[in-house]
């Protein structure tokens, strides 16, 4: 009984159904090897996204439903290294450069913004990241990229999905890659990255910094008495998640082949943040094996849980609106969790 | 002594001005833009008085549906949206038993409001269990509701909801993405609930100006005899725009002096019945609100431990504020789509709660204030832009794509700088205390 409060009627419904799902994938007699594949890289490739998640939490601004800010970053990396046509590992570095110092910038600035409107960072951060998707469907459009892998053949701007098999498209997917049975590939390079990253973002929470901004997370009052600035440890905080949310991106965008523009990332944020919460965070309490356990959770039920639906039957994408319903599920359920004034 | 308060007094003048401006920056920056956007896109009178015309009376139900819950202290509530899927539930079934025109709107409007009621009720629990949240909640519970939507509607409708026929796709399984309101049978006439609320009173709008300036005139011409000479200027000038009003309006409507592209103004219709409701509803929320259920939802509104003191149920107010406001949201929502002709089975609701909180801050309104000159306002403005853009963005830079992402942007931010001030006001409000 106990486990069943800690965990919350939702996240053992999910549990339930992702064991039910793998089970009726076994029965059904699915291509295991090639679920196990997809779910893996699916895993990989959203894993730092929802890292993104922790330092925001930590310090205290909660569920960074501006990642898009981040995202756009990482995005901006990746066009850049195309436009330059910087392929392969130099290219996927190059991203990188890119789109580190600006997401420290713009996590700044954006951080700067969010001490200033204290208690409604959710609902802020949330309309922050749509007009920041939103502006840059103009930018796409405007800016002078030149490069004919991404321009519309005829008209103005950018191409909707712009392919990086030319360019920096999987280098982290083939790095070191094994096979571990027919039909199964193991991503070796994409889960070591993912791994340092999360392991380096550990080893700053044990420094006098980290452990800092988990006080002044936990207990801004206490933190401002023992005299740390809480506002800089805030916006150090938000830096931190948009740096991870472009690092993120650019992942993300090297393991699925494609970057698309325009409207894709507007929604971005919202599986980051289920994903976290799925895997036990709250608003106010993160660490790293929630990200990892919940990214497992939710993107291994969200992989899945489409071939099993349509080995029942024909037509129509289940999976997106299963996503739908458990992430916003998850999100409600956590609100109403933290819920009272 | 003396010149200090004289200063001051100037000072104050120049302060008040300055305040006029600060708060009202959103609307007036937006009659900026409008006006920009009017010249850039080229646009036809003809054309944009019809459209705006047409989006006045189609919107405006919606974004008074906002109303009740900012008033309860609740903030804007995006999961009207849920409302919105109430109305299509109601729609689809009237399509879907081929109900006609008038008694199918009126059956739409039966069936919407109990399933309406219901899903206030719960959004309305669920939203106190997430007090000083619930915009956020709001919002998301409106994502929520549009998975469980589209599950009926895709997967169980034709399964386990026993439908067949024209609605359900060729698989057997989930409705079509779009059903069409305005189906004709044999004899050319509609049967669906297409334009049965918009057709039952229609007449050329500029007999309605005319109407509306001869009022205007009368009211000027008593006021003239009635008050003192200093207003005397002021009633004069009422009386002579009205008159050009009648002029303008009758040159239209009866000769053919006027230029060719003013006198297309002429056949400009107006849904005259569909305007009286949305007017009713807005004097509705007017009445409600100055009722003792205004006053305690007030009351909520503006200090929930007062209330609760003063023996308020505050829980149940809300939940109420936020039922009404699922209910108008339908009933808006039905006129919405009558208008439109076309149902988009999966679509129609998702911008829903976006357009109409954001023709709301356009008009002036905050998180813990909104009325209803701000809502017309707001709808005038937001639509007018909506209208221009795309045809300005392809006057100015050849693309009208780029005028369509520029509304977006300008919803969306519209929507975060103004959360983004009261959160921050509120936070100085805070601070001082």
């Amino acid at each position: 009984m106990k486990v069943i409060k800690r965990l919350g009627l939702p996240r053992i419904i999910i549990i339930i159904f992702f064991i039910l799902l793998w089970i009726t994938s076994g029965i059904k007699g699915l291509h295991i090897p090639g679920l196990l594949e997809d779910s893996i890289v699916r895993i990989g490739m959203n894993l730092i996204m929802v890292l993104a998640m922790v330092p925001a939490i930590r310090s205290g601004i909660g569920l960074n439903f501006a990642l898009p800010i981040g995202i756009i970053c990482g995005i901006l990396g990746g066009v850049m290294a195309i436009e330059f046509e910087i392929t392969g590992f130099a290219g996927f570095g190059y991203a990188l450069l890119i789109a580190v110092p600006l997401s420290i910038a713009f996590g700044w600035i954006y951080g700067v913004m969010l001490n200033k409107i204290k208690g409604s960072e959710m609902l802020v951060s949330t309309y922050v990241g749509f007009s920041i998707v939103s502006l840059f469907c103009i930018a796409w459009i405007v800016l002078p990229f030149t490069s004919d892998e991404m321009r519309w053949p005829i008209g103005e701007g950018l191409r909707t999905v712009v392919s990086l098999e030319s360019t920096f498209g999987h280098v982290l997917n083939n790095l070191l890659d094994f096979k571990v049975v027919e039909g199964f590939i193991f991503p070796t390079g994409l889960i070591l990255f993912g791994g340092i990253v999360c392991g380096l973002y550990y080893l700053f929470s044990q420094t006098r910094i980290g452990i800092a901004m988990k006080t002044v997370g936990d207990n801004p009052k206490f933190a401002a008495a023992t005299g740390l600035n809480v506002d800089r440890y805030r916006i150090l905080g938000t830096i931190l998640s948009t740096v991870l949310g472009a690092i993120g991106m650019v992942v993300f965008a090297q393991s699925f082949g494609y970057i698309q523009l325009y409207t894709a990332p507007l929604m971005m944020a919202f599986p980051a943040v289920a994903a976290i919460l799925i895997g036990g965070a709250t608003a106010k309490k993160a660490n790293i094996s929630f990200v990892i356990i919940g990214t497992i959770l939710f993107q291994g039920l969200l992989t899945i849980s489409l071939p099993v639906a349509s080995s029942f039957f024909e037509g129509g994408n289940i999976s997106e609106v299963i996503r739908m319903i458990v992430q916003n599920g998850i999100i409600l359920y956590a609100l109403a969790q933290g819920g009272g004034e | 002594m003396a010149e200090k308060t004289l200063e001051q007094v100037s000072q104050n003048k120049q302060s008040k001005l300055l305040r006029f401006i600060i708060d009202n920056s959103v609307t007036l920056l937006f009659v900026i833009i409008c006006i920009f956007g009017i010249i850039a896109s080229k646009e036809q009178p003809l054309i944009l008085v019809g459209l705006i015309l047409e989006r006045l009376t189609r919107n405006t139900f919606l974004v008074l549906a906002l109303l009740i819950p900012v008033v309860a202290g609740m903030g804007l509530n995006f999961s009207i949206t849920i409302g919105a899927m109430a109305a299509q539930i109601a729609i689809i079934v009237v399509a879907y038993f081929k109900i006609p025109t008038q008694s199918g709107l009126l059956l739409a409007f039966v069936i919407s409001t109990p399933i309406a009621l219901i899903l206030g009720k719960y959004i309305g629990k669920l939203l106190n269990r997430t007090r000083g949240q619930e915009m956020i909640a709001s919002m998301i519970t409106g994502f929520f509701a549009d998975g469980i939507y589209q599950m009926i509607f895709l997967f169980m409708a034709g399964t386990i909801i026993p439908m067949t026929g024209d609605f359900v796709l060729s698989t057997g399984m989930g409705l079509r993405n779009t059903i069409d309101l305005m189906k004709k049978n044999e004899a050319g006439e509609v049967i669906g609930i297409g334009k049965a609320m918009d057709k039952i009173i229609e007449v050329p709008f500029f007999y309605v100006v005319m109407v509306f300036a001869v009022g205007m005139m009368v009211y000027y011409f008593l006021r003239m005899k009635k008050n003192r000479a200093e207003d005397k200027n002021k009633s004069l000038a009422g009386m002579i725009v009205s008159g050009a009003l009648l002029i303008f309006s009758a040159l239209v409507m009866f000769t053919n002096v006027l230029p060719h592209k003013y006198n297309l103004l002429s056949t400009i219709k107006m849904s005259l019945f569909t305007a009286i409701v949305v007017i009713a509803f807005a004097l509705f929320n007017v009445i409600i609100l100055n009722t003792k259920l205004g006053q305690t939802l007030k009351t909520v509104g503006q200090d929930k431990h007062i209330a609760e003191v003063s023996g308020i149920k505050v829980n149940k107010v809300r939940e109420l504020a936020i039922m009404l406001s699922t209910l108008f949201a339908a009933w808006g929502q039905i006129i919405f789509i009558q208008n439109l002709g076309i149902l988009n089975t999966y679509g129609s609701h998702k911008q829903i709660a976006l357009f109409a909180v954001a023709a709301l801050l356009i008009g002036g309104a905050s998180v813990s204030k909104a009325t209803i000159g701000q809502a017309f306002l707001g709808v005038l403005l937001f639509h007018t832009l909506f209208i221009v853009s795309p045809k300005a963005g392809l006057n100015l830079f050849g693309d009208a794509q780029l005028g369509e992402y520029f509304r977006t942007f300008v919803a969306y931010g519209v929507i975060g700088v103004s959360l983004g001030l009261h959160a921050w006001k509120t936070m100085l409000m805070k601070r001082q205390e």
